[in-house]
């Protein structure tokens, strides 16, 4: 068994910042000059954290179980997931709805006294009798952490005893303030127990692509489809991905790795290890970052022509319907929110749409991202706020009135209480957003949003919002400690 | 000792505390606890419950987001910094800190910060909701009992007319706000007002008033033993105990009578109630009398869902339920009332009945095929499915259906369960055509 590896928190890499907000270009000067201070905020609202991201990983392998050492309490993400994940798994061709199988520990006010790791190997063991997995995860708590149960030698009892691999994950709540951390800790678990080491045998026309949980089932088959162009087969983690596909993954010839803060480690790691050649891009949402993947994909095949080609095709495949969506969105202030690839990449889709960037929010600010801020304020100009956090509500309803937003794209519900549509990109399961046809479906879905936004009316002149007037006579980043912009 | 479980059905004592706290009208939950502890203890518990109360604060819950720093030092300063910021912030009445595993574990003397708020006149008390401290319903009882113990001030007089509903707890049960609403209206029939807390924008004053009602009802086998307690020697009010949630005609007419026997109504005024309400009922139940479901029927719910779901088709429908499984935590003293109150009908034989947690566990149960239609939640859609059975939710989690103000208690609510379950009895396989 490796040795038990502590995730390097997001927070900790050079130049990575999670709290702040103020002005576009001067954030990006202070940013290059490095004198971009990171502000705590005061007063907050509640966040993600690290089990959530862990949670998205590694519940996504098919026949690997969890096993929660924790009060049941911190399953409830996983629960929700599970109502959504069954459809997708149905819609992806795995067969008849199956629930996510995972077990809890259920810690209670005795085990807290006196240590559940006894219980936990129990569980292993039970959830190993009933299901036969070929890998468990065990994830930490709060609870676990803090009151030192040693899960790392629970795992390996536990490994011993049922003889299939047994991984602890460290992903205590609150070890980091970026729940992207928790994505590191799944995958560096997956590099350090199951990769290192292995030698499968190459497979020349397979690429990884890494996708967070977020890909909807119908951008999965799109993403796989433009894999195809190039006379690939693609490799999708961990979305359904079986132990075996997670074992191949050294196996391929190329890696993409489609989030800025998504298993990008991985796809450096596999470079370092394997000399797999990687692209780390943003979410393929609007046009500029599908072009973005397709001319990855073209690059790392050393098939540029066939990307330009069909890029060329394409483009002019969706310039009328674009054009009429133009036509009706144009100059409609937007604010665009949500996790980080997400956030920029619909920043840019509302650029093709016409539409007037008034406001981003983005939890992480790194290189990478400030790269993509850039590219934004090119499109743009700098003259949107930047607001730098894992989602505050509070901060984006005080941005939406004093900015007069007109359309928010990402968690839409602070925006309806105030009278403005919006649309909620994240956990729409029903449509394809990525790729050159997810322009128009999500083009169009503004549109119908934006027509009649009466139900908002409704919500805003009966009070709905939670904030008090006077909040919006303040500045949005008033709760900002220190190094506020 | 709390057994290890595969996919519980609902969340901790947060979870269940922050359902209640958020369904009280302008009350703001302040959550001094690790950074996903609001998500995740929403999606457990409101979340899969149809996420059917808008909530003050609907999408973000202020959070102390305690970190490896607070967890070392402490995380009482940036506590009052969030309820500070809080009241400065939110259009709240009532600010309810609800401390996670984190805290209650490092120990972080909240009570001392709130009582100087309370000392400034704030609106703000707090409760031990950490995880550890056991499951969604536990943290129901606790703000029920916190309510009693700090909100609701010690009454000059008692109001007659005024009674508290309890026992239905926010998020515990799919339908429960409807539910709630259903039975408040019926005993506003009976001639009283009714604090119901987390429906109808009830909020504040409500919790407040708790104390001057002159009776409880509570609506369950099991839950708040401790603030029947509470409330007999703080305020000297009495409750009426019913074991179940009723549903359909002769169960309502049941909880009506008794409950009015114990709170003095005049029972020509019942006997009218009662008339008018079995007819409303019947006049519109007998138009399906040609759709009449045969199937027999497995019921996989909790305790108070499953005896008014059970009793309800036994004696008012002529369904035949052959298993029952019952998901909450029932204490073991008190399973025997809930065995009682599944059986012993007057056409039908006692069911099934077990008493499970576990998935695998309820799965292993529903394995034989004595049943052909399931009440359930949407986690039994995985043997529904390939079995070919009919399947209705009528339990958590309850997937991603939306539910607003429907009901399935009382008399009117007994028609809406009818009517889901009727619509769900079709045929699954029409000959030559794939669904």
């Amino acid at each position: 068994m490796a040795k038990p590896i502590i995730t390097k928190n997001r927070e900790d890499y050079p130049n990575t910042f999670y709290g702040g907000g103020g002005g576009c270009g001067e954030s990006l000067v202070r940013f290059k000059c490095g004198c971009f201070k990171n502000a705590e905020r005061s007063f907050e609202q509640t966040k993600q954290c690290v089990q959530m991201s862990s949670v998205q990983v590694l519940t996504k392998i098919d026949d690997a179980l969890c096993v929660f050492h924790s009060p049941i309490g911190c399953t409830g993400c996983t629960s929700f997931i599970n109502g959504f994940s069954k459809l997708k798994r149905v819609q992806a061709g795995k067969g008849a709805p199956r629930n996510i199988p995972y077990i809890v520990t259920n810690m209670d006010e005795r085990d807290i006294v006196f240590g559940g790791t006894d219980k936990l190997i129990e569980a292993v063991a039970e959830g190993y009798r009933r299901y036969k997995p070929k890998v468990v995860f065990v994830l930490a708590s709060c609870a676990s952490g803090i009151i030192g149960d040693n899960i790392n030698a629970a795992a390996r009892k536990a490994e011993e005893q049922i003889g299939a691999r047994v991984i602890p994950i460290h992903c205590e709540g609150f070890k980091s303030q970026l729940n992207a951390t928790g994505i590191d800790a799944a995958f560096d678990a997956i590099i350090g127990y199951l990769l290192d080491g292995t030698k499968p045998e190459k497979e020349d026309d397979l690429i990884n692509l890494f996708f967070p949980q977020s890909l909807t089932a119908y951008d999965r088959l799109e993403m796989s489809r433009l894999v195809e162009l190039f006379g690939k087969r693609a490799n999708t983690v961990p979305d359904y991905a079986a132990i075996d596909d997670i074992l191949r993954i050294p196996a391929a010839s190329a890696t993409i790795s489609a989030c800025y803060i998504f298993a990008d480690h991985l796809a450096e790691w596999l470079e370092a290890e394997y000399g797999i050649p990687y692209d780390v891009i943003g979410l393929p949402i609007g046009i500029q970052n599908t072009d973005r993947y397709l001319r990855a994909l073209g690059k790392l095949f050393g098939q540029e022509d066939v990307a330009e080609a069909f890029i060329e095709k394409e483009h002019k495949r969706i310039e009328k319907p674009l054009g009429e969506l133009r036509a009706k969105l144009a100059g409609k202030r937007v604010l665009t929110g949500s996790g980080t690839s997400r956030s920029l990449a619909t920043a840019l889709l509302a650029g093709d749409l016409g539409m007037e960037l008034v406001a981003i929010q983005t939890p992480v600010l790194n290189g990478r991202v400030a790269a993509e801020i850039e590219v934004l304020a090119d499109r743009h100009g700098a003259g949107f706020v930047l607001d730098l956090s894992c989602v505050q509500p509070f901060e984006l309803a005080n941005i939406i009135k004093k900015h007069n937003v007109e359309f928010l794209i990402g968690f839409n519900t602070v925006a309806t209480f105030l009278g403005v549509p919006g649309i909620q990109t994240q956990g729409s399961d029903d449509f394809q957003q990525m790729g050159y046809d997810g322009v128009l479906n999500l083009g169009e879905k503004i549109v119908r949003l934006s027509a009649n936004p009466t139900f908002q009316a409704h919500l805003r002149d009966r009070g709905y919002s939670p904030y008090r007037e006077d909040w919006y006579e303040k500045e949005p980043f008033s709760y900002l400690k220190e190094g506020a912009i | 000792m709390a057994e290890i479980l595969q996919t519980p059905r609902g969340s901790c004592a947060l979870g269940g505390a922050l359902a209640a706290v958020a369904s009280i009208n302008k009350a703001v939950p302040i959550l001094h606890a690790g950074p996903g502890c609001g998500v995740q203890a929403f999606a457990g518990q409101l979340g899969n419950a149809g996420a059917n109360r808008t909530c003050f604060v609907p999408d973000s819950f202020p959070c102390t987001n305690m970190s490896q720093h607070d967890v070392v030092f402490g995380g009482i300063d940036h506590l009052d910094e969030v309820i500070r910021g809080s009241i400065e912030l939110l259009k709240g009445e009532l600010f309810f800190v609800l401390t996670g595993c984190t805290s209650d574990i490092i120990g972080d003397d909240v009570e001392n910060l709130v009582s100087d708020y309370i000392q400034r006149g704030e609106p703000v008390t707090f409760a031990n909701t950490g995880g550890f401290h056991g499951d969604g319903a536990r943290g129901y009882e606790t703000v029920i009992e916190t309510a009693l113990a700090h909100i609701a001030p010690m009454p000059e007089t008692k109001d007659e007319c005024l009674v508290n509903l309890l026992g239905i707890g926010p998020a515990l049960s799919k339908c429960w706000s409807g539910n709630i609403e259903e039975i408040a209206r019926i005993l506003e029939r009976l001639g009283f007002r009714v604090n119901t807390f987390f429906t109808r924008g009830e909020g504040y004053a409500q919790l407040r008033a708790a104390s001057r009602a002159s009776a409880n009802i509570i609506l369950s086998p099991h839950l708040l033993a401790e603030a029947e307690k509470q409330f007999e020697s703080l305020h000297g009010i009495k409750s009426f105990r019913y074991p179940g949630v009723p549903a359909g005609p002769t169960e309502t007419t049941d909880f009506v009578r008794k409950a009015s026997e114990f709170l003095g109504v005049d029972s020509a005024l019942a006997d009218r109630v009662i008339r008018e309400e079995e007819a409303y009922f019947f006049d519109y139940a007998s138009a399906t009398a040609m759709r009449i479901p045969t199937e027999k029927i497995a019921i996989v719910a909790d305790a108070n869902t499953a005896i008014g779901l059970t009793r309800f088709l036994a004696n008012d429908y002529s369904q035949q339920v052959v298993k029952v499984i019952v998901t909450d935590d029932v204490p073991e003293m008190i399973q025997p009332v809930v065995r009682g109150r599944l059986g012993g009908f007057r056409w039908l034989p006692d069911p099934d009945i077990h008493f499970l947690q576990d998935d695998y566990d309820i799965k292993q149960a529903l394995a034989g095929d004595e049943f052909d239609m399931i009440l359930g939640s949407s986690l039994e859609d995985e043997i529904v499915v390939p079995r070919g059975l009919q399947f209705q939710v009528v339990s958590l989690p309850a997937g991603p259906d939306m539910i607003l103000s429907k009901a399935y208690a009382g008399y009117r609510g007994g028609l809406t369960f009818l009517e889901d379950f009727i619509n769900a009895c079709r045929p699954v396989h029409i000959p030559g055509i794939s669904l």
